[in-house]
C-alpha cells in the first residue's frame, strides 16, 4: 500500500449501502418488508380509502348488523367485503382504522422507550460504578416479571385509554434497550477510540452520544423490529383483555374480542379479518427484524 | 534540569484494587479470608520530562509502562504522587486551565483501529475537538484538517474517507493527525507502532522525528522494543514491576547498562554483527505484580542477587554523569 493514495481510486461504500444490499439478497425479507410497508400505508391512509368511518355512528345501519363478507346494504347498495359486526360496522374499514390505532400506540411506545433506554443504557456503561449498578438491578427487576403482568396491573391502576396504554408499554418495554445498549457500549467503551475523546477534552455528553451511541446502534435496530411486534402484540392482548384502549377507538385487539362472543355462532368474520390483518402485521415485521439482524450482525460480515 | 523540565513526575503511584462485593463481604464478615486484591502498576516514580526530548520508556509487558503513559496523558488518575505540567498539577486544574492543560498532552494508540471511531469520516475524527473547543472557526476548518493531513503525509482528499478503508500505517498517521489537531507540545506514545510492519513502523517512526523538529514536540515513547526505543529517543527510562531501576542517555545507557535488568535487556537486541551469538533468556517469569517480591522486585531473576536484595529496596541513585540507577551493586562496589 502506497503512502500518499492520491493514485488510488476512492471506493466508498458506506454501510449503510452495504446493508441495503445484503437485505435485499432474502425474497423473504423483501416480502416481508413489502408486507410492513402496505400495512403502514394502509394505516396511515385509513380515513382517505376506506370506505367508511367505523366511528361515526350517523354512517351505521343497524340493519346492517352481522352482513357476511360480500354482503351489500340494501339501501346504498355499499358491498361489505369483509362483513360487518354486530353493530353494521363495515369490517374493512374497521380493520383500517384499528391497524391505524394498532401501529400508532406501537410505535409512540417505541420511540419514547427506545429514548429512554438508550439514555439510561449509554450513561450506565460510561460511567460505570454505582450508576451502573443500580440501573442493571432495576432493569433486572423488571425483566424478572412477565411484561403482561406489570402492563396489566399498570393498566388496571390508571384505567383504560390510549396515552395509558402507551405509558403502560413504555414502562414494560425501557429495560430491553437499556440493557442491549448498555451491554453494547461497555464493549465501545474499553476501545482507544473513547480514551481518545477523552484525551481531546471532549464533553461526556458528546463523547456518550457522538462517539459511544453511534456504535452501538446494530444490536439495537435488531432489538427494536422484535420489540415493535411485540408491542403490537402487547396491546392487542391488553385490548382483547379489555383493559387497553377505549371502545370508542377499537384496536385490532379490541376488534377480535368484540367477535369473539359470536365466532360460535357462525358469525366468524368479525374475529377472523382482524386477527389475519394482525398476524400478518407481526410476522411482517419480524421478517424484516431477522434479516436486520443477520445483516447487522458483525460476527456474519465477510 | 528544572528549568527546561516540561513535565515532572512526581512520586507517581497506581493501585489498582477490586473492592470485594456484598457476597464477599458478607462471608468475610463470617470469618472467611477473603482480602481485597490490590495490584502495584506503578510504585512510588520520579521522572522529569525535558522539553524537546524524546523519553524512551521501556520494560517488559505488565510492567506499568502503558499505566504510566495513561497516567500522564489524564486518562488514569495517579492514586498517589503529583503528575506537574509545566509546574502546574494537571489535576487540581480547574474549567478551561484544565482543558487547555488537557490538551498540551495528547497520546497516541496503540491500536490504529481501535483508536478511530469506525462511525466518523477522517476530516471530523480530525476536526472534532478544535471545532469543540473553538481553536479553529467552522470556515477555516476544511483548510486545516487538509494541512494537517498534508503535514502527517496523508494526501488531502482522503479526509472524506472512513477508517476501514485506510491501510494500518495510513490509520496510525490518521491518529498522529488527530492528536496534532489540537496543538499539543508532549505527546505520549504509546506502543504507538507495535501493530505495525517493520517497514511501515520506520516510516511512521520516522514522521515523529519529522514532527518534533516541525512542532517542536516532546515525546514520552512507551514500547517493548529496546530497538525502537533506542532509535528514537534521547533518554531511555527502563521500568521493572511498577519500579524505575535504570534512566540513562539512550546511547550511553544501550552501550554501558548499569542495571542487571537492563544488561540483560539489552543482551536481547537483534544486532547484525555475524559469527554465532548465543541467546540467554532472562531466567524465570516476571513476578505477579498482585504479590511482588520484597526487596529488589528483580531478585529472584537477577544472577547476582545477594540478602540485601532481598530485603532492602534499592533506590534510584545518580551512578554516573546523567545516570541513575537502582541496584545495590553499586553501593558495594562503591
Amino acid at each position: 500500500m502506497t503512502l500518499s493514495t492520491s493514485n488510488t481510486p476512492v471506493r466508498i461504500d458506506s454501510p449503510g449501502r452495504r446493508i441495503v444490499k445484503q437485505f435485499i439478497e432474502d425474497p423473504v425479507a423483501v416480502v416481508g418488508l413489502v408486507l410492513f410497508v402496505l400495512v403502514a400505508l394502509i394505516a396511515v391512509a385509513a380515513p382517505w380509502i376506506a370506505p367508511q368511518n367505523p366511528y361515526d355512528l350517523a354512517q351505521l345501519d343497524i340493519m346492517d348488523s352481522s352482513l357476511a363478507p360480500g354482503e351489500s346494504n340494501f339501501m346504498t347498495g355499499q358491498i361489505y367485503w369483509l362483513g360487518t359486526d354486530q353493530q353494521g360496522r363495515d369490517m374493512l374499514s374497521a380493520i383500517m382504522y384499528g391497524l391505524r390505532i394498532s401501529l400508532l400506540v406501537a410505535s409512540i411506545s417505541l420511540g419514547l422507550a427506545i429514548t429512554i433506554g438508550t439514555i439510561v443504557g449509554v450513561a450506565a456503561a460510561y460511567f460505570g460504578g454505582r450508576l451502573d449498578s443500580f440501573v442493571m438491578r432495576v432493569v433486572d427487576l423488571q425483566l424478572s416479571f412477565p411484561a403482561i403482568l406489570i402492563a396489566l396491573i399498570l393498566l388496571a391502576l390508571l384505567g383504560r385509554g390510549v396515552d395509558k396504554v402507551i405509558l403502560a408499554l413504555v414502562i414494560v418495554q425501557w429495560a430491553y434497550y437499556a440493557r442491549t445498549v448498555r451491554s453494547s457500549a461497555i464493549v465501545e467503551r474499553r476501545k482507544d477510540y473513547i480514551d481518545a475523546a477523552r484525551c481531546l477534552a471532549l464533553s461526556d455528553r458528546r463523547i456518550m452520544f457522538r462517539h459511544l451511541l453511534p456504535n452501538c446502534l446494530p444490536p439495537l435496530i435488531v432489538v427494536a423490529t422484535v420489540q415493535i411486534a411485540q408491542a403490537i402484540a402487547l396491546e392487542a392482548t391488553l385490548s382483547f383483555l379489555g383493559v387497553g384502549v377505549p371502545i370508542t377507538e377499537p384496536s385490532l385487539g379490541l376488534l377480535i374480542a368484540n367477535g369473539y362472543d359470536y365466532l360460535l355462532s357462525g358469525v366468524y368474520w368479525i374475529s377472523l379479518f382482524p386477527g389475519i390483518a394482525l398476524v400478518v402485521t407481526i410476522v411482517a415485521i419480524n421478517l424484516v427484524g431477522d434479516r436486520l439482524r443477520d445483516v447487522l450482525n458483525p460476527r456474519l460480515q465477510k | 534540569m528544572t528549568e527546561d523540565c516540561i513535565l515532572k513526575i512526581d512520586g507517581v503511584t497506581k493501585r489498582f484494587s477490586n473492592d470485594l462485593d456484598i457476597a464477599e463481604r458478607t462471608a468475610r464478615k463470617l470469618g472467611a479470608k477473603i482480602e481485597p486484591v490490590t495490584v502495584h502498576a506503578v510504585d512510588g516514580i520520579t521522572l522529569d520530562v525535558r522539553k524537546g526530548e524524546v523519553l524512551g520508556l521501556v520494560g517488559e509487558s505488565g510492567c506499568g509502562k502503558s499505566t504510566l503513559g495513561r497516567m500522564v496523558a489524564g486518562l488514569t488518575p495517579p492514586t498517589d504522587g503529583r503528575i506537574l505540567y509545566k509546574g502546574q498539577n494537571v489535576a487540581e486544574l480547574k474549567g478551561t486551565a484544565a482543558r487547555d492543560a488537557a490538551l498540551r498532552i495528547q497520546m497516541i494508540f496503540q491500536d490504529p483501529m481501535s483508536s478511530l471511531n469506525p462511525r466518523l469520516q477522517v476530516r471530523d475524527i480530525i476536526g472534532e475537538a478544535p471545532r469543540v473547543h473553538g481553536i479553529v472557526g467552522r470556515r477555516e476548518m476544511a483548510g486545516y484538517v487538509e494541512d494537517i493531513l498534508a503535514q502527517v503525509g496523508l494526501d488531502p482528499s482522503t479526509g472524506k474517507r472512513y477508517p476501514h478503508q485506510f491501510s494500518g500505517g495510513q490509520r496510525a498517521r490518521v491518529g498522529i493527525a488527530r492528536a496534532l489537531a489540537v496543538k499539543p507540545d508532549f505527546l505520549v506514545c504509546d506502543e504507538s507502532v507495535a501493530a505495525l510492519d517493520v517497514s511501515i513502523q520506520a516510516q511512521v517512526l520516522n514522521l515523529f522525528v519529522k514532527l518534533r523538529q516541525d512542532f517542536d514536540l516532546t515525546y514520552m515513547f512507551v514500547s517493548h522494543d529496546l530497538g525502537v526505543v533506542e532509535h528514537i529517543s534521547d533518554r531511555i527510562a527502563v521500568m521493572y514491576l511498577g519500579r524505575l531501576v535504570e534512566l540513562g542517555d539512550a546511547e550511553d545507557l544501550i552501550a554501558r547498562p548499569n542495571h542487571p535488568y537492563t544488561q540483560a535487556l539489552v543482551s536481547q537486541i537483534p544486532t547484525f554483527e555475524t559469527g554465532k551469538k548465543t541467546y540467554q533468556a532472562i531466567k524465570g517469569e516476571i513476578p505477579s505484580p498482585m504479590n511482588p517480591p520484597p526487596g529488589c522486585h528483580f531478585h529472584p531473576r537477577c544472577p547476582f542477587a545477594h540478602d540485601r536484595c532481598r530485603s532492602e529496596v534499592p533506590v534510584l541513585k545518580q551512578v554516573a554523569a546523567g545516570r541513575m540507577s537502582a541496584c545495590h551493586l553499586n553501593d558495594s562496589a562503591a
